[in-house]
């Protein structure tokens, strides 16, 4: 047990170390001054401006030392200020964190609670007609397109019948916006799930419970469905990294204001300090949430937890 | 025997997905309380038939004619629900595999109280207390702790000791085992051979034994059916099978099964091997106090498991010398590190008299051209996207001996030496069977001219008419060929057929070496002693393992006192082992 | 029972995999609506009544009718004709993000096999650190640095997707690796890259081709997700995740703007995930039927 999570550890701390090196980089990269790029639509910016600018970024210096002053600042929770506007970056981005989370964890419950009773109904149905017509539609749910989904789902919800609310920031804007994240992830989840359970069903250990004498639903439950939702556990993590992805294109489509729509005006602004900011915020909430959904692994197989 | 059968198979039938006839009219009846053993190699129908009994077939396979009365049902019409009451009360069942019969996310508990909970209506807690009753009785210690336990947590024995405590809690009147010892060691077999006849010696328990071993079925069997591709060649008391065979197909599996007790026919190739042992020249492989080690767990508790522990062994020219010994036991450590596949901790390994280890580059590479190995399985053994040609062909011209056509040539020859058709070397590994692709790996060894033949239980996964092929064959090739070959084995009676000394390795030492006919009948060391005695012998008058009244009951007796003391006192391995700490 | 019987008795040849393939339902599916695709891609330019950015072929946003299929969008074009034209982008996006990401993470999947020892590792780690930034990340800092264009959003896609192909190449080699063939050639004199390319690369293959194929999905709809956002295709191309972020403004005038390029991606998507789907059914015998 200490391995596996010694072992989830080290992996999400040097993710953040790596992502810190990747967003110091990251201006280097572009091609051009970044400096000159970031002000071009600005009118007005003199040469001393962009002097001025450049010290401040520590763009004069070696990049060793912009690393340094990079991870320096960081720890004192300073990740810089905006191009756009002058404001602190990393209060900015924290103020609307929650709302991404909360987002993307709306969609995990419904990926998982569609996902799992879909996959449990197809694989204990299997070559029904039930199990036929959910797997086909979890086929289409995977190919639909998620900000496509998410228009439909406004014009059909949020014009035409006019139940929900089509954009903003509140308990009812959520739910468009989660069912659009969701249910594609649902797919995905429905056909792991069955799939897993399938593979269960196959077990010599299924059909020892058989064997045994239990009725049906304990041995799909029991024998089948528990040690099917290992594997599903196993994606979880990586699943709601998804979903916090998805989240970037779904809050554009609902207004919903998370980072993910700061980030997208930001790439256009090429606001890079708050791009930087972005980048690390978000590669911290995928590492620190992966590592406790993992650790939902360990209730669900206690292999994983030996010594 | 008075009174009814308490199964009475008859004329089963049943069909696979395309309609092809899996088993076709089988029938057979159980008495109460005698061992009935189904014999049969691989495709013989013997699992299936024993799953139609509780209506668990695989999906897309149907019983298509017969009836298996029992208890005043046909178990055949009945529907699941039905047949829900019969599983686990009635009839208990208890599978090959221990490791993957016994779900891994539930604990032992669980897994044995549920079957009393559904069939008696129990509560948790006497449900609880049966379930321990039931695992003491199996000779399990700690039976409470063990509850909380989960299988991973259990060595192979103990689980299925667990799976057989689960099929007798409800003291069912027919135990189906099928192939309950073949994933275990030969001295765990014969404890779970042993606790079968106590379970039915104490409940008169109807056991339908389910096995493709003639030694099993001689060590238990009160009478036996023989099956083959489906259909029944042969039933009768277990004696009449072994004295009296009337099929040929009987025949046949008796004259290939390998006698581990009586020395009778040394290998035709024993006299060339006496030959060169005296002649003073250097062994072709010498081992000089190899040891090796893994760092097994935790970042802060490291613990050294020593796999090979000071080792020391010869091999001359033409000899085979057979490594002996159960799971764990270093054999197959050992036959890799010769093999350079294993690095080594401390000793030396000497081929021709030249070290392993302090040779490098081409001079090891010429070196390597003399080890060659054929693997214990032969589906895993020959590269899936390689024809069978280019897979003999490839260490040829590796090792620059032949290129192109005359590497092909030499390919197409060695199939035909090894008795499969030339035109062999254009098909694929999937096209052939498991005998013919363990031919191709012999081809594929020889070809280069090896000095040594490392066989790591080259036979253990095929069926045993085609085990005598295979092992014949080699020991044609070593003879013509002078091989030196290390025959890693945990199968003695296979050990008496092709091998000239044997060293029986424990625990990464070797406790006990010598001629294979000096170590086998008169074995020395106490372990080595234990080992003999546990393999089963294809001979129904020295059975040790059957309950009941036809043989004397000499038997039972000493079964119950052996596993007593084998089950509580001492589990093989101990410190391995989770369930002691 | 002799030798004879034994060395006659060989399991019987299987069905060519294509056929397998086309037998299935969604292989026969998935291969339908690639060919369409692909028929689309080759011959669209010339079937299509106008050329895809010619203004006001109609009347600004037309109903759909027989004059114009799918109706006209707010500048008059031709809808049915952008959607035709937008197949050849599709597809070359989907190949060209795929290629890149494939053969990259080939490459170091194999470097990282044929380097053993705390080199493979670390490039290994690397990988699975990359892997949990997700794609989504990685593609949208490469089009925050590079700029946005339907190039740049390609080569982010592909880019972002190399940890994925070189994860499972590298998990499927190391499985290969330790099965005893490999451990044959190696006691055949078989050298490290003897071992990589003539073992490892054929038997990684058939997977490799399986999850590439399900790969061009995943790259059409990031490529088309960044497009909707802006940061891919600029107009007036007619590429669909572009022409539906334009359809959105007249979503309750001209709803069927939104239809028929969404339906165009998800059934490309579609296609390719049941090719796939039927593709590893087709490789894999022990998976058949599930």
């Amino acid at each position: 047990m200490g391995r596996f999570i010694a072992r989830r550890l080290g992996l999400g701390l040097l993710t953040i170390f790596v992502t810190t090196i990747a967003v110091t980089l990251l201006i280097h990269i572009v091609p051009g001054d970044p400096v000159r790029i970031m002000y071009a639509q600005s009118q007005g910016t003199t040469d001393a401006d962009i002097a001025a600018i450049r010290h401040r970024l520590g763009l004069d210096r070696g990049v060793f030392v912009q690393y340094g002053l990079f991870v320096g600042r960081l720890a004192q929770g300073d990740l810089g200020r905006t191009v756009r506007g002058d404001q602190p970056v990393l209060p900015l981005i924290l103020d609307r964190l929650p709302n991404t989370l909360l987002l993307a964890a709306a969609a995990m419950v419904i990926a998982l609670v569609l996902g799992i009773g879909a996959g449990f109904v197809s694989a204990w149905r299997e070559g029904s007609l039930v199990d036929t017509g959910l797997m086909t539609t979890a086929i289409g749910g995977v190919a639909i397109p998620q900000f496509w989904l998410g228009l439909m789902l406004m014009l059909v919800f949020g014009v035409r019948l006019a139940w929900l609310p089509v954009g903003g920031t509140g308990l009812p804007n959520l739910v468009l916006p989660a069912l659009t994240l969701g249910l594609g992830n649902a797919a995905i989840v429905a056909r792991m799930c069955r799939a897993a359970m399938l593979d269960t069903m196959r077990q010599e250990f299924a059909r020892a419970a058989r064997a045994r004498g239990l009725p049906k639903f304990l041995v799909m439950t029991r024998h089948v469905l528990r040690p099917g939702l290992v594997p599903v556990a196993t994606m979880m993590g990586m699943q709601f990294a998804y979903m916090m992805g998805g989240a970037i294109v779904v809050e554009n489509i609902f207004s919903w204001n998370g980072i993910g729509r700061l980030a997208i005006s930001a790439i256009f602004e090429r606001d890079y300090p708050l791009i930087q900011g972005f980048i690390l915020v978000f590669a911290t909430s995928v590492v620190v949430v992966s590592l406790l959904i993992d650790l939902l692994q360990l209730a669900l197989d206690p292999r994983l937890r030996r010594q | 025997m008075s009174g009814a059968p308490l199964l009475a198979l008859d004329g089963l039938s049943i069909a696979g997905g395309h309609g092809q006839i899996l088993v076709e009219d089988v029938g057979f009846a159980i008495n109460p309380g005698e061992t009935l053993a189904v014999v049969g190699e691989s495709g013989s129908g013997k699992t299936l038939t024993a799953l139609s009994l509780l209506g668990l077939l695989p999906e897309r396979l149907r019983v298509t004619g017969g009836a298996a009365r029992f208890g005043g049902q046909d178990l055949l019409r009945l529907d699941d629900s039905a047949l829900q009451h019969v599983r686990g009360a009635a009839i208990g069942m208890v599978f090959q595999e221990p490791m993957s019969a016994l779900n891994p996310v539930v604990t032992i508990g669980t897994q044995m109280t549920e079957a009393l909970r559904i069939h008696r209506g129990l509560g948790r807690a006497a449900a609880a207390a049966a379930a321990i009753r039931a695992l003491d009785l199996v000779h399990l210690r700690d039976p409470a702790g063990l509850m909380r336990r989960y299988p991973h947590q259990l060595s192979g024995g103990m689980r299925q000791r667990v799976m057989i405590a689960g099929a007798m809690v409800l003291e069912p009147a027919l135990l189906i085992a099928d192939e309950p010892t073949t994933a275990l060691d030969v001295t765990v077999q014969m404890q779970i051979l042993r606790l079968l006849a106590e379970m039915k010696a104490r409940f008169g328990t109807a056991i339908l034994l389910i096995t493709h071993d003639m030694g099993v079925v001689a060590e238990c069997a009160d009478r036996v059916v023989v099956l083959r591709q489906g259909r029944m060649q042969e039933t009768g008391p277990v004696g009449a099978i072994f004295h009296a065979p009337r099929a040929a197909y009987t025949r046949t599996l008796l004259a290939a099964v390998p006698r581990p007790d009586a020395g009778t026919t040394p290998p035709a190739v024993r006299s060339a091997a006496a030959g060169a042992a005296g002649t003073g020249t250097p062994p072709v492989l010498a081992i000089e106090r190899v040891s090796r080690s893994f760092r097994a767990g935790g970042l802060f508790r490291r613990k050294h498991h020593v796999a090979v522990d000071g080792v020391s062994l010869a091999i001359a020219a033409g000899e085979t010398l057979a490594l002996v010994g159960e799971s764990g036991s270093g054999k197959t450590t050992l036959g890799r590190a010769v093999l350079g596949l294993e690095e080594i901790d401390a000793g030396r390994i000497l081929l021709d008299g030249t070290d392993l280890r302090t040779t490098r580059g081409a001079a090891r590479q010429a070196l390597r051209r003399h080890v060659q190995i054929v693997f214990q399985d032969p589906y895993a053994s020959l590269d899936p996207r390689m024809k069978v040609g280019d897979a003999i062909a490839e260490p040829l011209t590796l090792l620059g001996l032949l290129r192109g056509a005359a590497a092909r040539a030499r390919a197409r020859a060695l199939l035909q030496e090894v008795g499969l058709p030339a035109d062999f070397a254009d098909r694929y590994p999937h096209q052939l069977s498991g005998g013919q692709r363990q031919r191709v790996a012999i081809a594929r060894a020889i070809g280069i001219g090896p000095r040594l033949l490392v066989a790591d239980e080259p036979t253990s996964s095929l069926d045993v008419s085609v085990q005598a092929h295979v092992l014949d064959l080699m020991a044609t090739l070593q003879a013509r060929l002078g091989l030196a070959c290390l025959f890693i084995s945990h199968d003695l009676a296979i050990v008496r057929r092709v091998a000239h000394r044997v060293a029986v390795m424990r625990a990464g030492r070797v406790v006990e070496t010598g001629p294979v006919d000096a170590v086998l009948d008169r074995p020395q060391d106490p372990y080595t002693r234990a080992l003999i005695a546990a393999v089963p012998v294809p001979d129904p008058n020295r059975a040790r393992c059957r309950a009941g009244g036809l043989v004397a009951p000499t038997g039972i007796d000493r079964g119950v006192a052996d596993a007593a003391g084998t089950g509580r006192g001492v589990v093989p391995c101990g410190a391995a082992d989770p369930a002691v700490r | 029972m002799s030798a004879a019987v034994e060395i006659v008795a060989a399991p019987p040849r299987e069905a060519p995999w294509i056929a397998r393939l086309l037998r299935a339902p969604g292989g026969a599916i998935g291969a339908a609506l690639i060919l369409l695709l692909l028929f689309s891609a080759l011959f669209g330019d010339a079937l299509v009544p106008y050329s895809p950015t010619r203004m006001a072929a109609g009347r600004p946003l037309l109903a759909p009718s027989l004059a114009h299929l799918f109706g006209t969008d707010e500048f008059g074009r031709d809808e049915f004709s952008r959607v035709l034209a937008g197949a050849r982008l599709t597809l070359m996006v989907g190949l060209v993000a795929v290629g890149l990401s494939f053969s990259a993470g080939l490459i170091v999947a194999m470097l990282a096999v044929l380097a053993r020892g705390w080199r493979g590792a670390a490039v290994m780690r690397l990988m699975d650190v990359l892997f949990s930034f997700t794609d989504t990340l990685i593609a949208l800092a490469c089009v925050a640095v590079l700029g946005a264009s339907l190039q740049n959003a390609v080569l982010a896609v592909g880019i972002a997707a190399i940890p994925f192909y070189a994860r499972t190449a590298h998990a499927a080699a190391l499985v290969e690796r330790g099965k005893p063939y490999c451990e044959a050639a190696a006691v055949a004199g078989a050298g490290p890259l003897r071992l990589a390319l003539r073992h490892l690369l054929p038997n990684i293959m058939p997977v490799m081709i399986v999850v590439a194929t399900m790969g061009v999905s995943t790259a059409i709809l990031a490529t088309a997700a960044l497009s909707f956002l802006g940061l891919g295709a600029q107009p007036p191309m007619p590429e669909w995740g572009l022409m539906l972020a334009g359809a959105r403004s007249y979503m309750e005038r001209a709803p069927w703007l939104m239809l028929f390029p969404g339906l165009a991606i998800a059934l490309t998507v579609l296609g390719f995930n049941l090719l796939g789907d039927a593709l590893r059914d087709a490789i894999d015998p022990g998976r058949r039927g599930r």
